[in-house]
């Protein structure tokens, strides 16, 4: 039967059911000649009109609503928006029961982030992914059901949530599954460290003995009730760091995130000498923008600082744990509000279809390697944004 | 305020007035304030108000201090481990450099030298003297060699000294190969310094030096006026000599290999500005203040030692004020003995510099073995038996075994008795997480190796060092305050 | 506290402190820091610890002077004395901590 849908991109919608049964996951491909075999895991993404004899076999059929494609009867066929026009080979995509197109995992984009819960033991106040008090254990179990079908070379895939490691030991059948299906592929799981209080569970995950996996920390503050404050659950900061040390204790790697806001903005230097002192043998440092969205965009007020307002602050502490052989990452700050100094840690790191630029950017030199702006930050742009 | 209402405030979160206090140490920095550090150094200078408040709990502390004093160490709130646990990590890392034991080992090739410096304290043979009986010999320096790599440390450092060390050459040569060699089979990394006035330097050593990647340590006391009156040599050119050659050493074997020290007389104590724009004339990059050895003035009251320790002070603070100067205006510059110590104040790390250790530095840090094969704890102990004073002689390789040199008597007695955190006045300074013990200095300056620190010209001119910088890094301007920064090792 | 100053014009000064206030242990420390300027002499008796200070041929500082100093140098003593007292425990875990084997610091 032909199933003629128009698909729009609601990539981040979910459904809270406990069972999807009938979801079906495929891989992508653009090859016409694809083995005969295989096809009916995949699905072929036509992006111009088949030529010769129709490929038949393949689970699904992808077109464009531009191409004003001509269906053909007995197969499933679903036709796309434009705007997924960036799906290409490899990619792999599901349809639940009510037909809602979810794209699961590009091979074009790095990190991939795996969302595998929206519970929480924190609630930080500027999560841009509010925690829910739901058993969602079924994102976790679509994650373990697509890892085969994810591309080998996959360079890194990262595991966020909520919190991760709230999963427990699911988390580390994750972590196994992984690392079986993709051993060259690195892990990098945003946690917010708690759990790992607990040596009896990195023990178990030391266990899978994973090449290259490493464990993105926030630590806000030098200031143990700043730090509380922030993620509001008093004695956090004191759980995150003893958790920082178990890590390191069984050779994890672990890289300290720092979102920059207004309650932590002046304390940068300071928590850049804390980590100098107290940890320096933490793999990265990471210096993150507000993405204001989620629990950020409410709390907006208390939480906005312009970057122009502690570029000093972040280029001293920048410089104070380089000083110390630190490696450090900037995230989510445009190059026109960054001191020259401090490109070099730049990262372009917002997901693409997150990105939006302004007009001043269409004019810039530096466009190509400047990671734009969130388009989920809701129009909140920063002072002093020029074209350089 | 203005958070969503599910969100807490603040002021839900404040900082802890109630706190125990962690192992702190204090001294008073100047008229109204004190430095206030813990196991492990971490400083912070308060009011003496704020000490007597902190401590008797007389008045309350405004929250920044408080948060300040968390962060650091200083305090805890009493019931969480973590603070400990910290320090505790701390502590270790600033003790590791113990288990790798002697790392440095000083070779005397020969006493022969051609200078006659006069504050040398080594009863140095002219050049026409008999070889046979000053130099050292290979059967000797085999020996040598022996003992070094029996050190458990992983990372070895060959200083050859002397006299002037080139003069014997073919010693050095022989040193170098075989410990190059051992090296690789045991998987140590070697590092090898000569320490030379230069005069020697010809083609066939830059060669060799090139290829075992050696380093030069060279005496460079200022314009040429004061080096050549400092460190006189037939023809008076020691300056010309000196300069000429760390240009072919730079051009040669490369600009990193090249350091030199200088080494205060009574004669450069007006003259800093001079023996710094000298370093820059000769493009180095790097100057080490060296201070008076008192080794060989008899003591009695201390008072010759203080009084001289503090003319010394004052050379030493004028000279880093022009040195911070010649880096704010482009020229870096880093004064060493300061970095030294800004290392062990900002980082967590112990460069283990031998005359700032405790336990002592000598024998555990580094060793020194003398052209007749005598082993000595440090180069000031070789120095005291030149005068007769040999309790810092610990053997001889040619008659005994390691065991039975790193195990002497008196030397393990005085690396206790010395223990900074056991001896009067300095267990409780606030400084003793940089500072050390010196047993040598002290035996030979107040005739015990713990001494009375009140007496002591080692013990004043660290604390006035100490205080130098740390005031710096508290009053200074941003500039400085980056520069001084800038040369914490980390 | 109970003090009769006296000055002496062979450069003598004698400080009298309670044993309550001052421990001899205090005393002993605080007066150390002294010795290159005088010599003392101390005598602990019923609730008095008297300290007795002469100073040394050419010392730079005058019994008075020292007299002074000293006693505020006995109020830093004191304040070591509380540190040490309040920070034994802590002393001895950070120690072990530091001790103990743990793969962190390599």
């Amino acid at each position: 039967m032909a199933h003629t849908i128009k698909l729009t991109n609601y990539n981040s919608r979910l459904i809270s059911v406990t069972n999807i049964k009938d979801t079906t996951f495929y891989r992508i491909t653009e090859n016409n000649s694809f083995p005969e075999s295989l096809r009916a895991n995949y699905a072929l993404l036509i992006k111009s009109p088949i030529k010769g004899e129709f490929p038949e076999g393949f689970g699904s059929y992808l077109y464009f609503e531009s191409s004003k494609p001509v269906l053909v009867e007995g197969v499933n066929s679903f036709v796309l928006a434009d705007d997924f026009d960036y799906l290409a080979t490899d990619d792999v995509i599901r349809f639940t029961s009510n037909l809602n197109l979810r794209v699961i995992y590009r091979r074009n984009v790095s990190p991939n982030y795996f969302m595998v819960t929206e519970q929480c033991n924190s609630f930080c106040l500027m999560c841009s992914q509010p925690p829910k008090v739901v058993n969602d254990l079924h994102l976790v179990e679509e994650y373990l059901d697509v890892i085969p079908l994810l591309h080998r070379d996959t360079p890194e895939i990262g595991i966020s949530g909520g919190e991760p490691t709230i999963l427990g030991q699911k988390f580390v059948e994750l972590l196994e599954r992984l690392y079986s299906y993709l051993p060259r592929t690195s892990l990098h799981v945003l946690s917010n460290g708690k759990s790992f209080v607990d040596t009896g569970f990195i023990a178990e995950i030391a266990k899978t003995k994973h090449s290259d996996l490493m464990f993105g920390i926030p630590l806000y503050s030098h200031i143990e009730q700043r730090h509380d404050y922030i993620v509001q659950d008093k004695g956090a900061f004191n759980k995150t760091v003893e958790g920082i040390l178990n890590l390191k204790q069984f050779n994890q790697k672990v890289e300290l995130r720092c979102v920059i806001q207004k309650p932590n903005s002046g304390d940068l230097v300071n928590l850049a000498k804390f980590i100098a002192r107290n940890l320096q043998f933490v793999d990265q440092v990471a210096f993150m923008g507000l993405e204001a969205t989620g629990f950020a965009k409410s709390n907006i007020e208390e939480l906005w600082v312009e970057p122009e307002n502690y570029m000093k602050e972040l280029e001293e502490a920048v410089w104070q744990l380089t000083k110390a052989h630190v490696k450090v990452k900037i995230f989510n700050h445009q190059l026109c509000l960054l001191p020259e100094s401090l490109w070099r840690f730049s990262v372009q790191s917002i997901s693409d279809w997150k990105t939006s630029y302004e007009n001043e950017c269409n004019i810039c030199s530096k466009k190509a390697v400047c990671g734009g702006f969130f388009s989920t930050s809701d129009g909140k742009i920063p002072n002093g944004i020029k074209a350089l | 305020m203005a958070l969503m209402k599910r969100f807490k405030s603040s002021d839900n979160f404040p900082v802890n007035s109630e706190y125990k206090l962690l192992p702190i140490r204090f001294t008073e920095l100047d008229n109204e304030r004190v430095v206030i550090t813990n196991m492990v150094g971490e400083h912070i200078v308060v009011s003496q108000d704020s000490l007597n408040s902190l401590i008797t709990r007389s008045k309350p502390l405004d929250d920044s201090l408080l948060a300040e004093l968390y962060s650091k160490h200083i305090i805890y709130d009493g019931v969480s481990q973590l603070p400990l646990k910290l320090s505790g990590l701390k502590y270790r890392t600033k003790i590791a450099r113990l288990k790798n034991f002697t790392a440095l080992h000083m070779v005397v090739t020969t006493l022969r030298c051609d200078y006659t410096c006069h504050y040398c304290q080594v009863s140095r043979q002219n050049l026409s003297s008999d070889n046979s009986q000053f130099d050292m010999t290979v059967e000797t320096a085999d020996k040598v060699l022996n003992l070094i790599f029996k050190s458990p440390a992983k990372a070895l450092k060959i200083e050859f000294q002397g006299g002037e060390s080139l003069l014997n050459f073919d010693v050095i040569k022989h040193i170098v190969l075989n410990a190059e060699i051992r090296a690789e089979t045991e998987g140590r990394n070697m590092q090898y310094v000569i320490a030379t006035n230069l005069s020697p330097l010809n083609d066939e050593i830059l060669e060799f030096c090139k290829l075992y990647r050696i380093y030069i340590s060279t005496s460079l006391d200022g314009p040429f006026k004061l080096h050549n009156r400092n460190r006189p040599r037939p023809g008076n050119n020691g300056h010309q000599l000196t300069v000429a050659a760390i240009d072919k050493v730079k051009s040669h074997i490369g600009i990193d290999h090249i350091s030199a020290l200088m080494t205060t007389s009574g004669r450069s104590l007006d003259f800093s500005k001079e023996i710094i724009d000298e370093y820059i004339k000769n493009g180095l990059h790097a100057i080490f203040l060296r201070p008076l050895s008192p080794y060989g003035f008899a003591v009695t009251k201390g008072h010759i030692n203080r009084y001289d320790t503090e003319k010394w002070l004052d050379f030493f603070k004028e000279s880093l004020s022009y040195i911070i100067e010649v880096n704010k205006q482009g020229y870096p510059l880093i004064e060493q003995y300061s970095s030294l110590i800004l290392t062990k104040i900002l980082t967590a790390r112990d460069l283990g510099y031998v005359d700032l250790q405790s336990p002592a530095g000598a024998m555990i840090s580094g060793i020194i073995y003398n052209y007749d094969g005598d082993v000595y704890a440090s180069d000031e102990a070789r120095m005291q038996a030149e005068i007769g004073h040999t309790e810092f002689r610990l053997g001889n390789v040619n008659e005994n075994t390691y065991e039975e040199i790193i195990g002497n008597e008196f030397m393990l007695d005085s690396i206790e008795k010395s223990f900074a955190i056991s001896s009067p006045q300095c267990t409780d300074c606030a400084f003793l997480p940089y500072c050390g013990s010196d047993p040598v200095y002290h035996l030979a300056t107040q005739n015990d190796v713990v001494g009375n620190k009140q007496l002591s010209g080692f013990c004043k001119k660290n604390i006035g060092i100490f205080k130098l910088l740390i005031t710096l890094l508290e009053d200074s301007d941003l500039h400085t305050k980056r520069i001084l920064k800038s040369w914490a090792r980390y | 506290m109970i003090e009769i100053p006296s000055i002496d014009l062979n450069n003598k000064a004698l400080l009298v402190v309670s044993n309550t206030t001052y421990t001899m242990q205090n005393v002993e420390s605080a007066s150390y820091r002294f010795t290159g300027f005088a010599s003392f002499n101390f005598l602990e008796k019923d609730t008095e610890i008297k300290i007795e200070i002469e100073c040394l041929p050419n010392s730079d500082l005058t019994a008075n002077d020292i007299y002074h100093l000293l006693k505020n140098q006995l109020l830093s003593e004191s304040l070591r004395q509380k540190i040490a007292d309040q920070t034994e425990t802590e002393r001895n875990l950070i120690l072990a901590y530091a001790f103990s084997n743990t793969a962190l610091v390599k």
